[in-house]
């Protein structure tokens, strides 16, 4: 395995995750570098939306779900009782696969809704919707419709809406599971190019099963399997002269 | 491949028969409201000829007292048992699900199949006979206590509906569980849990088991008893008892049609989701 030396701005260290009494990953040690997009491949249920869950601590939003090991954020352990699991989700944001924007809120109010839901007042709110849109790319598309209900976007326009909301929020980190996974190849393109451009001001982490999108967009990846790390190593590496036996395999499509 | 023709005749034949009962059903249910209005509205118009003019207005006052009751009882017993029964609803669908909120759960189930008149039974020693209450207020207790279990399981599986990637986007964005359920579960099923709400009262206004045992005394009941008294008088013509089932299915049809509205939204809510 080829460790990637540089500044871990969001670390797994040892991390094990269970539902219940299976323990679905293994002791991962995963950095997800300052300033870079990170992507977790791996075939279906290898536990790649377990990890990004792990990593915001959502995880522990599901019954009988538990975690072991520590994730790092900026040194300090999230897992830490004193650490407010709230807190860590505004710093860690997660996109889900499919664009889920709040259906009783209008445009307007699904961008400020990370700000309402916990209770912070918005001075600027106003601007603050429009630097999200533009951050996103939807302003000049959405600008006179942000009254209009947030589900009347089109799904790739929901799912630049939703990372705009959690943007709002001013995270350091965005995990994004599955992005596109709900999308076709133009809207794939859109967001693609908007993670090119958040990886400037965040630390960006994309689970994916495609392996072409995972070459397009990162930096860096690891090949997790069976809840295992087998590989990770910087992108051309890994895809190039992959260290792992498996992870040749995966790539070349022998399994998964 | 095609089906058989023989089998495309029985699959005619099942929808022809299904539709034709489908119908047959309609037309007893439509049947039956024509009658209620035809002799609901014969019964209206000939009270004030059949009585003596005082007794007449008597019982036209009467019929609105029992009106009026019909509508304090059923908004006090809403008023009681919605709080109740919203903040259960929510606690059973959000809450984890330990032995207290199964155990709660179960207990909604069961208390859904007692009968209305044991309800009474009980309120009646609890509350009139051990405490004093008037008739009027046991009444709205009783009643809303009946209403209560159906409430909390509806208002439970109504927020149930709300899609779960909802809730984890919202905690997804820092919202604590409090949050969550205020401005993620209660607006995108608040419309739904009131039409629910109605059309448990409306179950309450039809009810009269119940308010017999807790108001039998009471000079003036609500229009189920009144109808309740109205059709065990075999010695006089049935028109004040149709009168007042006219009034009374008036009534229900008018709250049935605050639920259809409310329905609608609540159905152009759910397509979005």
């Amino acid at each position: 395995m080829v460790v990637v030396e540089a500044e871990a701005k969001l670390e797994a260290v040892d991390l094990e995750a269970f539902y219940g009494a299976e323990r679905v990953l293994k002791r991962l040690r995963i950095p997800l570098v300052q300033g870079a997009v990170t992507a977790v491949i791996g075939p279906s249920g290898s536990g790649k939306t377990t990890l990004l869950r792990c990593l915001s601590r959502m995880h522990e939003l599901t019954s009988g779900a538990r975690v072991q090991g520590a994730v790092l954020l900026d040194g300090m352990n999230i897992y830490d009782p004193a650490v407010d699991a709230s807190a860590v989700r505004r710093r860690v944001a997660t996109i889900a696969a499919k664009p889920n924007p709040f259906p009783s809120m209008s445009v307007r109010e699904n961008v400020l809704s990370g700000l309402t839901l916990s209770g912070i007042r918005a001075q600027d709110a106003e601007s603050i919707v429009e630097s999200c849109l533009h951050e996103v790319g939807l302003w000049d598309q959405i600008k006179d419709r942000l009254r209009i209900p947030a589900t009347a976007l089109s799904t790739v326009e929901q799912q630049q809406l939703c990372i705009a909301r959690s943007l709002a929020l001013r995270p350091e980190v965005i995990l994004l599971d599955e992005p596109c996974s709900v999308l076709d190849p133009m809207a794939t393109a859109r967001i693609e190019d908007l993670m090119h451009d958040l990886r400037e001001r965040y630390t960006l982490g994309i689970a994916t099963h495609s392996m072409q999108q995972a070459a397009r967009v990162s930096d860096h990846v690891a090949f997790v399997l069976s809840g295992e790390l087998i590989e990770y190593s910087d992108t051309d590496r890994l895809f190039t002269r992959p260290s792992d036996v498996r992870t040749e395999d995966y790539l070349t499509g022998r399994f998964g | 491949m095609r089906p058989s023709s023989s089998r495309r005749w029985l699959d005619t034949a099942i929808f022809t028969a299904v539709t034709g009962v489908t119908f047959a059903v309609t037309l007893v249910f439509a049947a039956f409201f024509g009658w209620l209005v035809v002799h609901g509205f014969y019964g209206l118009r000939t009270i004030p000829r059949e009585l003596p003019p005082e007794s007449a207005w008597r019982w036209t006052s009467m019929l609105a007292g029992s009106a009026k009751n019909t509508v304090v009882l059923v908004t006090v017993a809403g008023l009681i048992a919605s709080p109740f029964a919203v903040a259960v609803g929510f606690l059973l669908s959000e809450g984890r699900d330990d032995r207290f909120l199964r155990g709660v759960r179960a207990c909604a189930r069961a208390a859904q199949g007692v009968p209305s008149v044991i309800v009474g039974v009980g309120v009646s020693a609890a509350f009139v006979t051990s405490c004093g209450l008037s008739p009027m207020a046991a009444g709205a207790i009783a009643l809303a206590l009946m209403l209560l279990p159906g409430m909390i399981l509806t208002t439970e599986s109504l927020a149930r509906a709300v899609p779960n990637d909802l809730r984890s986007a919202a905690f997804a964005l820092g919202a604590s569980r409090l949050s969550v359920l205020l401005g993620v579960v209660l607006p995108g099923t608040r419309t739904a849990i009131i039409a629910a709400i109605v059309s448990a009262l409306i179950r309450g206004v039809g009810e009269a088991a119940v308010l017999l045992v807790t108001m039998g005394t009471a000079k003036e009941g609500p229009l189920a008893v009144l109808v309740y008294h109205e059709s065990l008088q075999f010695d006089l013509p049935p028109t004040r008892a149709h009168a007042s089932a006219l009034i009374m299915m008036v009534f229900i049809l008018s709250m049935h049609l605050v639920v259809l509205r409310l329905r609608s939204g609540v159905q152009l809510g759910m397509a979005r989701w």
